[in-house]
């Protein structure tokens, strides 16, 4: 059976303590259960954060090499979700600059190959992968700090309190953050579309 | 003309992150206030657009891989050794002991350097008889001193001597 069948992310309490130390304590399995449970999270803040998703799938690798590592170090005082949130920005944050991405790839072929819903005309999808493009080419001209607020916030569904543990800083920074993060996308937005 | 609301406090609204007082003002204020209305449909399309965004399948990846990345990088991960119950009291009485042993070690050492040195200052004070207090010089028997004898004192003569300057 698949670990990701068995593990409901996110993981809590005890349940992340213990999976740590069971790594620690030579338990290969622990760490595949992790991987496997955090590696979709993982991979999406990366394509979200950098906008290459050949990119992307190095700095997950990365990310879980400096999991890997620091699971020894881990403390609980924390989620693991919220802990390898962090480890996979500060990473991106690392790897990418100030700016946090290399290209703004308008037209790449990724986002022009998104997942078709059947239930829509292909008219539609045509058009919802236009817009899925054009908002993440504009999620990619937003400055880091709101990028990662607006990614954590409406693309993993986080709350407030756990982006300011992600990000360690205050809710009313996260709060102005994501304001602010939006403000600007419907700016862009509005300028893409005249 | 009354101002408008903060795109914070919009935002928030949104994301049902504001205290119940507050949502009544901000949802009194967006009746009233055609800017701040469309500020906010702004806002919630930006925001529901983003949510209808599909989160994107990773390419196949394996913890085998991260795992042989690492051992290549660092070597075999360091590992946690299980200790039975007990032992952490029984490490820490040792380290304890250890611990008082390197002390009274290192205070031995001191004292015997302390000593040492009180030792050679007596040596080099009696090598120089000059720095000797003179209650400490021994005082050398009449007959060991050489030189011509010392004028002995004649209580007579003194006596005779007064005698005489009161005469006088």
């Amino acid at each position: 059976m698949n670990a990701s069948q068995v593990l409901t992310p996110p993981f809590t309490g005890s349940r992340d303590l213990s999976l740590a130390s069971r790594h620690c304590y030579g338990d290969e399995t622990a760490f595949r259960e992790i991987h496997d449970c955090f590696s979709p999270m993982v991979y999406n803040v990366c394509l979200r954060m950098s906008g290459d998703p050949s990119r992307a799938q190095d700095l997950s690798q990365e990310v879980f090499l400096r999991v890997f590592k620091g699971l020894p170090r881990y403390r609980g005082n924390s989620s693991l979700k919220t802990w390898i949130y962090s480890i996979a920005l500060n990473h991106c944050r690392g790897r990418l600059g100030r700016r946090g991405v290399e290209t703004i790839r308008l037209d790449d072929q990724h986002w022009a190959q998104g997942p078709v819903d059947p239930a829509r005309g292909p008219e539609e999808n045509l058009l919802a992968r236009d817009g899925e493009r054009r908002l993440s080419a504009a999620l990619l001209a937003l400055p880091v700090r709101f990028r990662e607020a607006v990614v954590l916030r409406d693309l993993e569904g986080l709350s407030y309190e756990e982006i300011a543990a992600v990000l360690r800083v205050r809710t009313g920074t996260v709060r102005s953050r994501i304001a602010r993060g939006r403000e600007r996308l419907r700016a862009l937005l509005v300028e893409g579309n005249r | 003309m009354r101002s408008h609301l903060a795109t914070k406090r919009l935002s928030a609204y949104l994301d049902d992150e504001l205290p119940e007082r507050e949502l009544r003002l901000v949802e009194a204020h967006v009746s009233a206030c055609a800017t701040c209305r469309s500020r906010l449909h702004g806002l919630r399309l930006v925001v529901s657009d983003l949510h209808r965004m599909p989160a994107v399948e990773p390419p196949p990846s394996s913890a085998r891989s991260v795992e042989l990345e690492a051992a290549l990088r660092w070597g075999p991960p360091p590992r946690w050794t299980h200790r039975p119950f007990g032992q952490r009291g029984i490490e820490l009485l040792r380290n304890l002991i250890q611990l008082s042993a390197m002390t009274a070690g290192a205070i031995a050492i001191i004292a015997m350097l302390v000593a040492w040195n009180a030792a050679r200052e007596r040596g080099a004070n009696e090598r120089s008889p000059a720095a000797v207090a003179p209650e400490q010089v021994e005082r050398l028997p009449a007959e060991d001193v050489v030189g011509p004898p010392a004028p002995t004192i004649d209580g007579a003569r003194y006596r005779d001597a007064g005698s005489i300057a009161t005469t006088r």
